[in-house]
């Protein structure tokens, strides 16, 4: 078990940085834009703070995951690269192999979507 | 008609070259009265313009070429104009194009007429004012797509995009993917395992190759209360099979997550294709109608990269665009939800 104790930690956080990025612009920049077009654009500016902020707070947690969930599908494929080359090849044309393979698409499909868009996932999943 | 975003004056080279372009066309003395910017698509500008024409005052939208163009597969300013003009002389409610730049305009434009109505999708499919129209939207939008796709191409137009010889309407979508697939330069497992999955199901053509808007969906449709007002946009007009078409209006992402409306958030598939068929549109076979909405997500994903890939090339620096990008991981659900209930043996 590795010990990160003694890791180069920066203080504040990346995370907290990018989290009050996003709230000065949600509660101080927001308000005061009038032009409808720049007030777009800036909400999606915060949105996007928003994303990043999800995904690092879940980062190494989902890499991890994503990638456990790779390896142990039939072909044991080490990245998504070599994952798309078997896909290419016929690997996962068997209706087995394709279920698998269709059940960790999404498994990573909703990792991608907590950070994008949860609610877009609460909609969809019921 | 659309959200105004911008109320910039008309730049005076282009308000010139207007002016100059309709007194060629009619003779008259032409003035401008008003003009200003509306939201525009990636690769367009538009304004609204009134234009006193002799006595008369026109009301009018300018559609004009921003440079960069979003897709290989668009069409020029001038044969959209005469493919609008065809489209309207064969009863489809869309604007009439009236005015067209000069053959040397360094970008390329157009005049067509004003209609009033709605067409942000996200008002279409909430106003309160537009509940009435939602009831028979569903249905207009059938019928009036069964007109599109009656719209005689063959005959003094220039040339519109078609499938390449020896390969189907499908067989050609699939060859574009994977070629703007190969213009990204990424890999992706959804994207490889749906190539793999709709290549093993083309759909089987009956060789009908019609007129296909090729963007019909609610955002490209002016909507009043009493419904289909026009169809835009039709830059991406090409020939090829009905069912792209049909299919593409009931893509997720087009229903503005009204997501229990499966037509554009606004009515059901019941009602838009009997609409369709009503009109005397051709046969609807739904497996090929599944196979179009299952591509037209994963058409719809890849170019959310395309626009993300504008912003990290450098072409067009846009936090907007760069979103795009992660926003494919939407229709990326569904194309594997979807293929995974056909699999299990439902739809």
């Amino acid at each position: 078990m590795s010990d990160d104790r003694d890791a180069f930690e920066q203080h504040p956080s990346a995370l907290d940085l990018i989290d009050a990025a996003r709230e000065h612009l949600a509660t101080r920049v927001l308000p005061a834009i009038t032009d409808p077009r720049l007030r777009f654009e800036t909400l999606v500016a915060t949105h996007v703070l928003g994303v990043a902020s999800r995904e690092l707070s879940r980062g190494p947690e989902m890499t991890a995951e994503i990638d456990r969930g790779r390896a142990a599908l039939p072909g044991s494929p080490v990245h998504d690269e070599a994952l798309c080359a078997l896909i290419e090849e016929g690997r996962y044309d068997d209706p087995e192999a394709g279920a698998a393979l269709r059940r960790w698409l999404q498994a990573r499909n909703e990792l991608s979507l907590f950070a994008w868009n949860p609610l877009f996932l609460m909609r969809v999943k019921g | 008609m659309t959200e105004v975003i911008r109320a910039d004056a008309l730049p005076d080279p282009l308000r010139d070259e207007l002016l100059a372009a309709v007194t060629a066309a009619t003779g008259l003395p032409a003035s401008l009265v008003a003009a200003r910017r509306l939201a525009g698509g990636a690769s367009m500008e538009s304004w609204s313009v009134d234009l006193r024409v002799g006595d008369a005052v026109e009301a009018l939208v300018l559609r004009r070429d921003m440079g960069a163009n979003m897709s290989a597969y668009a069409l020029d300013r001038p044969t959209e104009f005469a493919l609008l003009q065809a489209a309207c002389a064969a009863g489809v409610r869309a604007p009439r194009p009236r005015y067209l730049s000069p053959a040397g305009a360094a970008r390329r434009w157009f005049l067509m007429e004003r209609l009033p109505g709605e067409s942000v999708g996200r008002k279409v499919v909430r106003a309160p004012e537009l509940a009435a129209a939602r009831e028979v939207l569903a249905r207009q939008l059938g019928e009036a797509l069964a007109v599109i796709h009656r719209v005689p191409v063959a005959q003094g137009l220039p040339a519109i995009p078609g499938p390449t010889e020896g390969r189907s309407p499908a067989e050609e979508a699939l060859h574009q993917a994977r070629a703007v697939l190969a213009t990204l330069g990424l890999r992706n497992p959804v994207w490889s395992y749906a190539l793999r999955w709709l290549g093993q199901r083309v759909p089987a053509w009956d060789g009908a190759l019609v007129l296909v808007h090729g963007d019909y969906r609610i955002g490209n449709l002016l909507v009043d209360r009493d419904g289909l007002a026009g169809v835009l946009d039709w830059e991406f007009a090409h020939l090829g099979d009905r069912h792209e078409d049909l299919a593409w209006v009931t893509v997720r992402d087009w229903r503005f997550e009204q997501d229990a409306r499966v037509v554009g958030g606004v009515g059901s598939l019941d009602d838009y294709l009997d609409g369709y068929a009503s009109a005397g549109g051709l046969p609807v076979d739904r497996d090929a109608f599944v196979w179009w909405d299952l591509i037209g997500n994963l058409r719809w994903a890849l170019m959310c990269h395309a626009q993300a890939d504008r912003h990290l090339r450098g072409a067009d620096r846009s936090v907007e665009l760069l979103s795009l990008g992660r926003k494919a991981a939407e229709m990326e659900w569904e194309l594997i939800d979807r293929i995974d209930a056909i699999e299990k043996g439902g739809r």
